[in-house]
């Protein structure tokens, strides 16, 4: 998939002490986009990173990746139909969400405009085998959709037999 | 080891002069050192190579074999030539290179920039001293050649459409080895003026008893009675991670490779 030959490419980083800050090592892809107005920092980091990809299937799925000397923020949007799916899609990625240390790659907070984040550095590359870490990424993004449809098909069949058993009682007595 | 100076970022790589009587190093404060002994008062002095910073961190350095030029790459893409002749302790050197810029006097003299587009993660020159290799994060590899005084580039000398080299080292005149992202290194030959590619050393299963793993080694203590099977012996012979440093070894036909979780591997040419 191309999805798999975008990771294995974006995927290359190398330790790389942060040129802002003594002493320091800080993933320079957050640097980036959280000073996006600061021009003397912009200066500073901008050719540490690289452009901006995005992925999109649709307008509604989208996969944001963005790239750096040492860091990499792969952002998901899933495919959301209605407010039904809007809302269990939100709850379910804050349950990862907060969960994120155990996860160690999973950004607490998903950047704007996507539902989850990934933020992976040189010492998670380090730890992990990476070929494991892109099948990781890319089983969590077929899984989630999956598990949004069951979720939505439990709580319709749920919300069904209660219905019909409140219209009974109504209609019974 | 006295340093004084502002520096106050870390030093990112080094390299020691071929006639080993000075080195350099590159730091994330966008400048490159020299450091030599001074011989008026014997110790280690580090000294500025040029009044011209780089635009961000040095992240590679490397010696002219003439010992009279350095060149650096950096992560803002630019890759840069300097002349390094320390009147101190080359005035009575005699070294047994003769090449282009063996007669070099001046110290910081920018011999020759040029824009690569992506971080520069190694330089190598050749042994001797006619051409350079670099290796760039976008997957090419920059070749500077020196003829006398005059270094040209070609820019897109290698065009890799793989993972990025990380490191390479020039073997001889026509042959370029290089290893990175891949975890495998990889072999360049120049024929008829053009690189190309020649060899690829894969991971081979070879039986060497240097290693088991503790899973096959607890598992045979319960074996105690029977025989250990086969698979326990063979090591996986090869890189798991990308490799961060490619070296000629110093016997013949050899060379070392090694990666970030402390492999090393040697590999006939």
């Amino acid at each position: 998939q191309s999805l798999r030959q975008v990771f294995e490419a974006v995927l290359c980083l190398r330790d790389f002490p942060s040129e802002i800050v003594e002493k320091q090592v800080k993933p320079e892809v957050e640097i980036n986009a959280h000073y996006k107005d600061d021009k003397d920092i912009q200066k500073k980091t901008k050719h540490l990173c690289l452009n901006d990809v995005v992925l999109a299937r649709n307008e509604k799925e989208k996969c944001l990746i963005e790239t750096s000397i040492n860091s990499v923020r792969i952002s998901f949007k899933f495919k959301t139909n209605d407010d039904m799916d809007v809302f269990i899609a939100d709850r379910f990625c804050k349950f990862f969400a907060v969960r994120a240390e155990i996860f160690e790659i999973l950004r607490k907070k998903p950047v704007e405009g996507y539902d989850v984040s990934f933020l992976i550095t040189n010492t998670h590359l380090e730890k992990f085998d990476k070929a494991k870490l892109i099948d990781f990424l890319i089983e969590f993004v077929e899984n989630v959709e999956k598990d949004i449809n069951e979720i939505k098909l439990n709580i319709i069949t749920q919300t069904r037999v209660a219905a019909s058993f409140f219209v009974n009682e109504l209609a019974g007595n | 080891m006295v340093m004084g100076n502002d520096q106050n970022r870390a030093i990112l790589d080094g390299c020691w002069s071929p006639v080993r009587n000075k080195f350099c190093f590159g730091t994330g404060s966008y400048k490159v050192y020299i450091g030599y002994v001074d011989p008026d008062n014997q110790w280690w002095v580090a000294e500025l190579l040029c009044r011209k910073k780089f635009s961000s961190s040095v992240l590679s350095v490397q010696y002219h074999p003439s010992g009279n030029a350095i060149a650096a790459g950096s992560s803002d893409g630019t890759i840069r030539i300097y002349t390094s002749y320390i009147h101190e302790v080359d005035k009575d050197l005699k070294s047994p290179y003769s090449g282009p810029l063996a007669d070099v006097n001046t110290r910081g003299d920018e011999l020759f920039r040029i824009d690569a587009n992506s971080w520069v993660e190694s330089i190598s020159f050749s042994p001797s001293g006619t051409f350079a290799m670099a290796t760039a994060h976008n997957g090419n590899v920059v070749e500077f050649n020196i003829q006398g005084t005059e270094i040209t580039a070609n820019e897109e000398a290698i065009i890799w459409d793989k993972l990025p080299f990380r490191t390479g080292v020039v073997l001889d005149d026509n042959t370029f080895l290089a290893a990175g992202y891949d975890m495998r290194p990889t072999l360049f030959k120049r024929e008829g003026g053009k690189w190309k590619f020649s060899k690829d050393y894969k991971k081979e299963g070879k039986d060497t008893e240097k290693r088991q793993s503790v899973v096959q080694s607890n598992l045979s203590m319960f074996e105690r009675g029977k025989k250990a099977p086969e698979s326990t012996k063979k090591v996986k012979v090869g890189h798991s991670v990308p490799i961060i440093s490619v070296q000629r070894a110093a016997e013949k036909g050899l060379f070392y490779s090694v990666d970030s979780h402390g492999n090393f591997f040697a590999w006939p040419i």
